[in-house]
C-alpha cells in the first residue's frame, strides 16, 4: 500500500475513533431519551464496520 | 485495469496483500474468540482449555474443536435463555431480530442478531451486491416473502443502503410479479436458481421475451447454482446472473465478482478454512476439493467460531483478475449432508443437474430418488420433458441421457419421464433428492 493511502486510512481511523466517542458520550447524555439511546446505537453499529473496514487496516500497518 | 474507486466496495480491504489479509485475521479471530468465551456459556466450556493468546498461527487454530450443527441445536435444547440458548453473545434485550435455518437437516436453529451484528451482515451483503455491479440507479426485485429465510432480508437491507431501490415481490402469484417487475422497470433480481428458471418459463408463457424484460443482473441465494445453471439463466434473461455461498449460521461468506469464474471469500471478514473431508485436519491444496468451515470475524450476538459448514468446495488460487486479493473458490461441489453412498458409489446430486442443465435442455424439473430394491439401491431419475416429441426420439434422449450419468456418476439410472407440471415447483429451497432408504 501506497504512503499517501496510508496517510489517508491513519486520518480516516482518527475521525472514527471520534465519531465513536461523540457517539457513545451522545448516548450517555441521551440516557432515557430513547430518540436519542436507538440513534446513537445504531451510529455505533456503522462505526464497528467502519472499524472492521477501516480502522483495523490502519492498525496493522501501525504495528 | 478497473477504475479503482468505483469497482470495490472497500478498495483498501479488498486489495490488501495476503500476508496483512492473514494478519488482520488473525488479529480478529483472536478477538472473537475472547469476546465468545467471556460472553457465551457455550464457547467458555467448549474452549476453557484454549488461551486465546496461544493462538498465533493458523496451526495454532486447527487445533480449536470445531463447532457443527448438532452443537447449536444441543445449545439451544431447552437452555436458557429461551429459545437462543448457550451461544447468546449479547443480553436477550440486545437480540432485534432472528433468522431460522431451513430444517432441511433436523430442527431449525435460531440465529439471534443484535441491531449490531444484523449491520455487520447488512455490511458483508453490501460487498456482495457491489460485486455484482448493483448501483444507487439498480431496482431490485425480490420476488418472495421472505419470511426467516436470511439471504433475502440481508439482500433487501444491504440494497437499500446501497442506494438501491427495493421492491419486496411477495404476496403476489408468478404472474403478477413479472408484472410488477415490468411496472416498475426493475433492472436485478434476487431468488433462487430454480425460481429464475420457473420465471422465465412464466414470462414465456404470458407471451413476453424475459430477455427484453430488463433484468440486466440477478443473484442467486438458497439453492447450489451449478455453472451450467448459471448459464441458462444468464442465457434466459439475457442478464449477468452471480452465485453467492453462506448460511444462515455463519453469514454469506463469499460471492462472485464482475468476472464470473469462481467465488472470492470475503475475507478478512471471515476466516474461511478448506480441509480434507475426512481428518478436518489439514487445509487442502489448491484444486483440491475440502469441507468448507468458517469464523465470522465481527458478529457477535451469536459466534461461530471454526463452524462446519459442511459445504464441499474446491478451493482456487489466492486473488482473481479484478485485483481483488481473496482467496477464491473454483467450485460449489455439494454438501457433506448431500453427499450419499449408493451401491458403494459416493453421489451427490449438483452432478445430476450439472448435466441435465448443460447437455439436456430439454429436459426441465427434475426428481432424484434413491430407494432399497431387496439389497440393493435403486437410483431413479423422473424428468419432465420441455416439447412433444415422438417416441422414438424420446427414447433415443433417454439412452443418450442413461450413458451420460452412467458416466458422470458411475451409477445407472431408472429414468421416468412424467407429464409436464407433474413434478413439484419450488419458490424457496428446491428439494429434488429424496433418500427413501
Amino acid at each position: 500500500m501506497g504512503s499517501e493511502n496510508k496517510i489517508v486510512i491513519q486520518e480516516m481511523k482518527t475521525r472514527i475513533d471520534h465519531i465513536e466517542k461523540l457517539a457513545l458520550e451522545l448516548k450517555k447524555l441521551g440516557r432515557e431519551i430513547p430518540a436519542v439511546e436507538k440513534n446513537s446505537r445504531n451510529i455505533l453499529s456503522a462505526v464497528y464496520n467502519l472499524k472492521f473496514g477501516i480502522s483495523d487496516i490502519a492498525e496493522i500497518d501501525a504495528a | 485495469m478497473p477504475d479503482m474507486k468505483v469497482n470495490y466496495w472497500n478498495r483498501y480491504l479488498e486489495t490488501l496483500p495476503r500476508e496483512k489479509i492473514q494478519q488482520l485475521q488473525l488479529k480478529n479471530f483472536r478477538r472473537i474468540l475472547q469476546y465468545a468465551k467471556d460472553n457465551t456459556i457455550f464457547y467458555n466450556r467448549h474452549y476453557k482449555d484454549f488461551d486465546t493468546d496461544d493462538i498465533r498461527t493458523m496451526d495454532d487454530v486447527r487445533r480449536l474443536p470445531l463447532v457443527d450443527k448438532e452443537d447449536l441445536r444441543i445449545a439451544q435444547d431447552n437452555k436458557e435463555p429461551f429459545p437462543f440458548g448457550e451461544m447468546l453473545g449479547v443480553t436477550p434485550e440486545e437480540v432485534c431480530t432472528f433468522r431460522q435455518t431451513s430444517g432441511t437437516t433436523g430442527k431449525p436453529v435460531y440465529v439471534p442478531e443484535s441491531y449490531e451484528s444484523w449491520q455487520w451482515r447488512v455490511e458483508i451483503w453490501c460487498h456482495i451486491l457491489w460485486m455484482a455491479g448493483f448501483r444507487e440507479t439498480d431496482r431490485l426485485f425480490i420476488p418472495f416473502g421472505y419470511n426467516v429465510y436470511v439471504a433475502f432480508w440481508e439482500g433487501h437491507f444491504a440494497a437499500e443502503k446501497l442506494g438501491c431501490m427495493v421492491v419486496p415481490g411477495g404476496a403476489l402469484d408468478t404472474k403478477g410479479r413479472i408484472n410488477k417487475i415490468l411496472e416498475v422497470r426493475a433492472t436485478g433480481l434476487l431468488n433462487t436458481p430454480t425460481y429464475g428458471i420457473h420465471m422465465a418459463e412464466t414470462a414465456n408463457k404470458m407471451g413476453l421475451d424475459p430477455r427484453k424484460i430488463g433484468i440486466k443482473r440477478m443473484v442467486c441465494a438458497g439453492e447450489p447454482l451449478p455453472q451450467a445453471t448459471r448459464l441458462i439463466l444468464e442465457e434466459m434473461w439475457a442478464a449477468e446472473v452471480y452465485d453467492h455461498i453462506g448460511g444462515t449460521e455463519p453469514c454469506a461468506w463469499g460471492a462472485m465478482c464482475g468476472q464470473r469464474k469462481g467465488l472470492h471469500i470475503m475475507e478478512p471478514h471471515f476466516l474461511v478454512e478448506i480441509l480434507d473431508m475426512e481428518t478436518k485436519s489439514r487445509a487442502v491444496d489448491q484444486g483440491e476439493l475440502g469441507v468448507a468451515v468458517v469464523t465470522p470475524l465481527g458478529r457477535r450476538s451469536f459466534p461461530m467460531i471454526r463452524f462446519n459448514t459442511k459445504d464441499v468446495v474446491r478451493r482456487g488460487k489466492d486473488g482473481c483478475e479484478c485485483k481483488r486479493t481473496s482467496m477464491m473458490i473454483e467450485e460449489v461441489a455439494g454438501r457433506m449432508d448431500h453427499l450419499r453412498k449408493i451401491r458403494g458409489v459416493l453421489f451427490t446430486p449438483v452432478s445430476v443437474e450439472e448435466l441435465l442443465r448443460a447437455e439436456f435442455p430439454e429436459i426441465g424439473e427434475f426428481e432424484i430418488i434413491v430407494k432399497r430394491k431387496g439389497v440393493m439401491d435403486e437410483i431413479s431419475l423422473k424428468l419432465e420433458i420441455r416439447r412433444e416429441m415422438g417416441d422414438q426420439i424420446q427414447q433415443e434422449l433417454l439412452i443418450r441421457l442413461s450413458e451420460r450419468l452412467k458416466i458422470k456418476t458411475n451409477l445407472r439410472f431408472h429414468l421416468i419421464p412424467v407429464k409436464l407440471g407433474e413434478l413439484p415447483r419450488y419458490s424457496l429451497k428446491a428439494k429434488r433428492f429424496k433418500d427413501l432408504r
